[in-house]
């Protein structure tokens, strides 16, 4: 469904992806995993067409490299972005609005809605509450169901368990699982190691901007280096 | 939810068709000539200042250059009137297009940048403008163009010494800008807009074409804000860079709305009601000698709405639209 091949990406001057060649089959949840400045986000920025990139990525055999990122969206690429990126003064209900902007002029644009409530219930209870006085969880949910509202077919997700309560990031990964298990394909970007290769199919290794690793992610999980660097134990 | 917005909107476009029956009818019963002129500039200006906020304020995109698109907007309509004869009924509209499109060709690079550059680079080009209409002969230069006195009609637009026809004419403009806001709020451009506004990488991973927002929502704005130019040029009788196209115009025609409330559907009007109303009386009491004085009670307004009301004026009039905050 996805595919990278041999893409580089420099972010303020800095190589931050180095030759990355990576494979999203429809139906997986395929995670990526890395410390801090390994390049994750760029990764999912450079294929959402935020920033330059060198080699090529594929889409269902649509070449994304010249496109702008506002068509890979409508394509069917949905971005939940780092730090969520909600429209904080917005109501819960006009930021899901915003979601099915890029469906704009279709009947069924807000037929999400209800997926979006059978996942997050919290956020029907929510609708007319600013987004800014959300708990941090219930904010992690709303940026989740926004994405859903661009009726994405790969769903990429970018730390969503950053500034989160413990047991809210269960419930987070489960929903993930849930949004797999509807058709949607996920590209799941995580630093929490364990968690995240708890419900991925496959895992790929990042460090400093270059592919170490990749399998499994039950053999990623179970190999002594990575958790040596990564799991700290 | 939706039932109470389309009952908001309702709402709303009642309480305009009041007003608007209201200011048509109350000034046939003023006679006194000075009110009728405050009341002419002040609606003219509520109209620039409405057209100025569907950029600045719905779309975020902060421009200190209008004054080109109105000054563009006065000299197309009394240029044609005066080197084609084309009757400034039409000429308004020509002078809307010339208006919409100047937008759109200062959107093109300037939109490239954003926030602070962006609107410095407004205030540039604008200044730009200013200078090449100063030394530009066809259009009249620094001496400018006089509107010849033509036999009152409303083909040309030309009433005489009488003030209503003139007060009902802006009236329709300020009324026309209004609804294209109301309109606007009710599209799906308000959410792209606001989104751009907001935060243009959250935009962008939603499908939102920021380059063309920004520029629709431009080529509306510099389309109506030429229109109100072309209005005044025809109230004042006579044009030159000066008085419609120097750096000031584009700070007066931003004011309202900033002071009024942005990115709001009666702040614009409230701003301007409260704005030139003061400006023109500080200036004709302080006569010659209180040049300047007008702009420093301005200042203080703004110094103090900034302090006490950030929302803007119009936040005094409405409780919080969402929730609890």
């Amino acid at each position: 469904m996805l595919r990278l091949e041999n893409l580089s990406a420099s972010y303020r001057g800095l190589k931050a992806l180095q030759g990355v060649s990576l494979d999203v089959a429809k139906g997986e949840i395929v995670a990526v995993v890395g410390a801090n400045g390994a390049g994750k986000s760029t990764l999912l920025k450079s294929i959402a067409g935020h920033v330059a990139i060198e080699g090529d990525i594929t889409f269902d055999g649509t070449s994304l490299r010249r496109m702008p990122a506002h068509l890979i969206t409508r394509l069917g690429v949905g971005l939940v972005p780092e730090g969520r990126r909600l429209f904080p003064r917005l109501s819960v209900e006009d930021n899901l609005r915003l979601g099915a902007y890029a469906k704009r002029g279709t009947a069924d644009r807000f037929r999400p809605l209800d997926l979006v409530f059978s996942l997050f219930p919290r956020l029907q209870e929510r609708l007319p509450q600013r987004a800014e006085t959300l708990s941090g969880g219930e904010q992690q949910m709303l940026a989740i169901g926004r994405a859903l509202m661009t009726q994405p077919r790969l769903l990429m997700l970018d730390e969503p368990s950053q500034g989160i309560m413990p047991r809210l990031v269960d419930d987070i990964l489960a929903a993930v699982q849930k949004i797999r298990d509807l058709g949607v394909t996920v590209l799941l970007v995580e630093q929490r190691l364990a968690e995240a290769l708890e419900i991925a199919d496959r895992a790929y290794v990042l460090q400093t901007g270059r592919v170490v690793m990749s399998g499994p992610a039950n053999v990623i999980a179970a190999d002594a280096s990575v958790r040596r660097a990564y799991l700290g134990i | 939810m939706d039932n109470f917005i389309t009952r908001r909107r309702r709402h709303e476009l009642l309480v305009a068709a009041g007003l608007l029956v209201f200011a048509i009818v109350a000034p046939m019963f003023i006679k006194d000539v000075t009110t009728l002129n405050v009341i002419i500039l002040s609606l003219l200006f509520a109209g620039l200042a409405q057209a100025w906020n569907i950029l600045g304020g719905y779309c975020g995109q902060i421009s200190l250059g209008h004054a080109l698109y109105f000054g563009m907007g006065s000299y197309v309509s009394t240029l044609l009137y005066v080197h084609a004869a084309v009757p400034p009924s039409l000429g308004m509209f020509a002078a809307a297009a010339v208006g919409g499109l100047a937008a759109l060709l200062v959107g093109w690079p300037c939109f490239r940048l954003s926030g602070h550059y962006y609107a410095i680079a407004t205030v540039v080009v604008g200044e730009i403008g200013y200078l090449l209409f100063l030394n530009w002969d066809y259009v009249g230069g620094a001496t400018g163009v006089y509107i010849p006195i033509a036999r009152p009609s409303l083909l040309n637009l030309q009433f005489g010494k009488d003030k209503l026809p003139y007060l009902h004419l802006v009236l329709a403009f300020c009324a026309a800008t209004w609804l294209a806001a109301w309109v606007i709020e009710g599209s799906r451009w308000f959410y792209a807009w606001r989104a751009v506004k907001d935060d243009v990488v959250a935009a962008r991973s939603l499908g939102v074409n920021i380059f063309s927002s920004k520029m629709a929502a431009a080529a509306i704005s510099g389309a109506f804000t030429g229109l109100g130019g072309a209005i005044y040029g025809l109230y004042v009788g006579y044009i030159d860079p000066d008085s419609v196209m120097a750096g000031h115009f584009s700070i007066l025609i931003a004011l309202p709305a900033v002071l009024g409330g942005v990115g709001t559907l009666w702040g614009p009007i409230l701003g301007a009601a409260l704005l030139i109303p003061m400006k023109e009386l500080s200036s004709s009491y302080l006569g010659g000698s209180g040049r300047g004085v007008d702009l420093m009670l301005y200042g203080a307004m703004i110094v103090i709405v900034a302090l006490a009301q950030p929302q803007g004026v119009v936040s005094l009039f409405r409780r919080r639209a969402h929730g609890p905050a």
